[in-house]
């Protein structure tokens, strides 16, 4: 899977990573069970610093997309199937579709969207 | 003639560092001098016409270049040759990356005007199918040429500075191939098998040449050692195995380059890899947000640093003052050449003296003296000053073994001294009457 890292982004690079990890994940670009690179080996590879792809993947564990484990390295769980939503996402997307509603879009054309974004993953 | 030597031992470079600059304006990883184009842009007739428009100024650049030196033949003396060749070499080094930078800025603007900034933008990217990719030699295969460049201390010491400097240059180049490459996926588009091929090309050559030159450090060694007295026939086996030596290296070079092209054909028709911001001028790298120093050059095989890291900016400060600094050595040579060697005899001790450095026989340890008129035949040196008018520090002759030297070479006579101790030296003045006098004394 290809990660993009934009320096000039007013989005931290550990939420770039975490961002982009969850939409691959969410668009079966990246597999359950699949390794991603270790924490050094992509810092060395994308010139980000240790820690901020270790924020990152502590983030993504904590989320429960991926498990690390001392042998084996980080790899992908998939979906989550733990319900309810997490409160900060329902929050987030309360957010979104209030900004959408203001932006002058109906209910269906949200819903239309939606759908689109949803089977893009 | 010397002067002719001079200038034909690096007047190749300038075709050289043309032809290298030339062969970027060919596709290789979708980059065409620095800049990243998409496929449709190698058709393109805008960028046909100053990519063929760069290699006609680069063709003129290497002919001004050839041409330069000519002046310079006339030019006698050492140490005035020193620093035209020196300038001449800061020039070669500079001169061709003007056109090569106003050809990429001009490429810049067309990809700017052609709206091909698809993905442009500071952005880095990483396949991560491809991350942490291939492995490194391991050290012990360095350990051979480091043994054997060693070998020649068991069986004789008169060169042991020059073998102990090769065995050291092994390391060194081990040290160079595990922390002068960024071990980064060559990522050019979205075929991961692609991106694995090219980086596993780049990891083997950039092995090859660093090995190469361990066992060049061999050859070097062996030819000091079996042929030390043979000083004529060293020398050409030295320059013949180097001419092999650079011909191979440039060879790797040139051979990842074809692979790049080659397996880049037809990349550059979907998503491609573009980082063309972080890249000054399309040569040096600028990432403050990347934390790491060293850098793969985009084609080809070299290395280079980050600008934007403080160590980047020391490191390329320091290559910058070398190269402006060259031409000022032959003034250096000039200043040595020109300080006389002394000799004294006080009541107890003979003193061979130049400038600051001071050298203290005791008359007592003195077991002969002899007077020669020429110097040794084949004396080469092995540690110290070797000038028109100044040799100075350790040498060997196949006469007289391993012997120090103090002495004008172009002022006869020298005073052989042989110590209790077993040292040899060979010691002069500027004035043949004074060397004559320390003799007598000497005797006396």
């Amino acid at each position: 899977m290809l990660l993009t890292f934009d320096f000039s982004s007013n989005t931290p690079l550990y939420l770039q990573l975490r961002n982009q990890i969850v939409i691959g994940i969410a668009q079966g670009r990246l597999s359950p069970g699949e390794k991603l690179p270790t924490v050094r080996a992509l810092a060395e590879e994308s010139g980000v610093n240790v820690m901020t792809v270790s924020k990152a993947y502590q983030l993504l564990k904590q989320e429960g997309y991926i498990s690390t484990d001392r042998r084996g390295g980080t790899t992908v769980c998939g979906a989550k199937s733990s319900l309810p939503l997490p409160g900060e996402l329902l929050k987030a997307l309360r957010l979104h579709m209030s900004e959408l509603r203001l932006a002058g879009l109906s209910k269906a054309e949200v819903m239309e969207l939606c759908g689109k974004l949803y089977e893009e993953g | 003639m010397l002067n002719i030597i001079l200038w034909l031992s690096i007047i190749w470079l300038a075709p050289l560092m043309c032809f290298v600059l030339a062969n970027e304006a060919k596709f290789k990883k979708n980059i065409a001098v620095g800049v990243t184009l998409p496929y449709e842009g190698r058709q393109d007739s805008q960028v046909l016409a100053r990519l063929s428009r760069f290699k006609k100024e680069l063709g003129v650049m290497c002919l001004f270049l050839l041409l330069l030196p000519l002046p310079g033949i006339l030019v006698k003396g050492l140490a005035g040759n020193m620093t035209l060749w020196f300038l001449w070499l800061d020039l070669c080094v500079f001169l061709p990356f003007i056109p090569y930078v106003r050809c990429n800025r001009e490429l810049k603007r067309i990809k700017r005007d052609r709206g091909w900034n698809v993905n442009a933008g500071q952005t880095l990217s990483v396949d991560t199918a491809a991350v942490g990719a291939g492995r490194w030699l391991s050290p012990w295969l360095f350990l051979p040429p480091l043994l054997l460049c060693l070998l020649p201390l068991v069986f004789e010491r008169s060169f042991w500075f020059v073998y102990l400097m090769d065995a050291l240059c092994v390391v060194l180049f081990w040290l160079c191939y595990r922390y002068l490459y960024r071990n980064r996926a060559e990522l050019v588009d979205e075929n991961t098998e692609l991106t694995l091929a090219l980086t596993q090309v780049r990891r083997h050559n950039w092995a090859m040449v660093w090995l190469i030159s361990a066992w060049f450090m061999v050859i070097l060694n062996l030819c000091m050692w079996l042929f030390r007295e043979k000083q004529g026939l060293m020398l050409l086996l030295v320059l013949a195995f180097s001419f092999l030596f650079c011909a191979a290296a440039i060879g790797i070079e040139f051979k990842t380059r074809r692979i790049q092209e080659k397996l880049t054909s037809e990349s550059g028709q979907r998503w491609y890899r573009d980082e063309d911001d972080l890249w000054i001028g399309g040569v040096l790298y600028y990432n403050p947000k990347d934390s790491r120093l060293v850098v793969n050059d985009r084609v080809g095989l070299n290395s280079g640093f980050n600008l934007a890291k403080t160590s980047g900016k020391v490191i390329y400060g320091l290559i910058l003052l070398l190269l402006l600094a060259m031409p000022f050595t032959g003034g250096l040579v000039d200043g040595i050449g020109t300080k006389p060697p002394m000799l004294e005899v006080s009541e107890t001790e003979l003193i061979s003296s130049r400038g600051s450095k001071e050298d203290v026989i005791p008359l007592e340890n003195i077991s002969n003296v002899e007077l020669r008129e020429e110097l040794p035949e084949n004396l080469s040196r092995t540690f110290g000053t070797s000038l028109e008018t100044l040799l100075e520090g350790n040498f060997f002759c196949s006469e007289l073994g391993t012997l120090k030297l103090r002495l004008d070479p172009t002022c006869p006579p020298f005073i052989l001294v042989k110590t209790t101790d077993g040292q040899t030296w060979l010691l002069g003045t500027r004035d043949e009457a004074c060397t004559r006098e320390v003799v007598e004394k000497l005797k006396g």
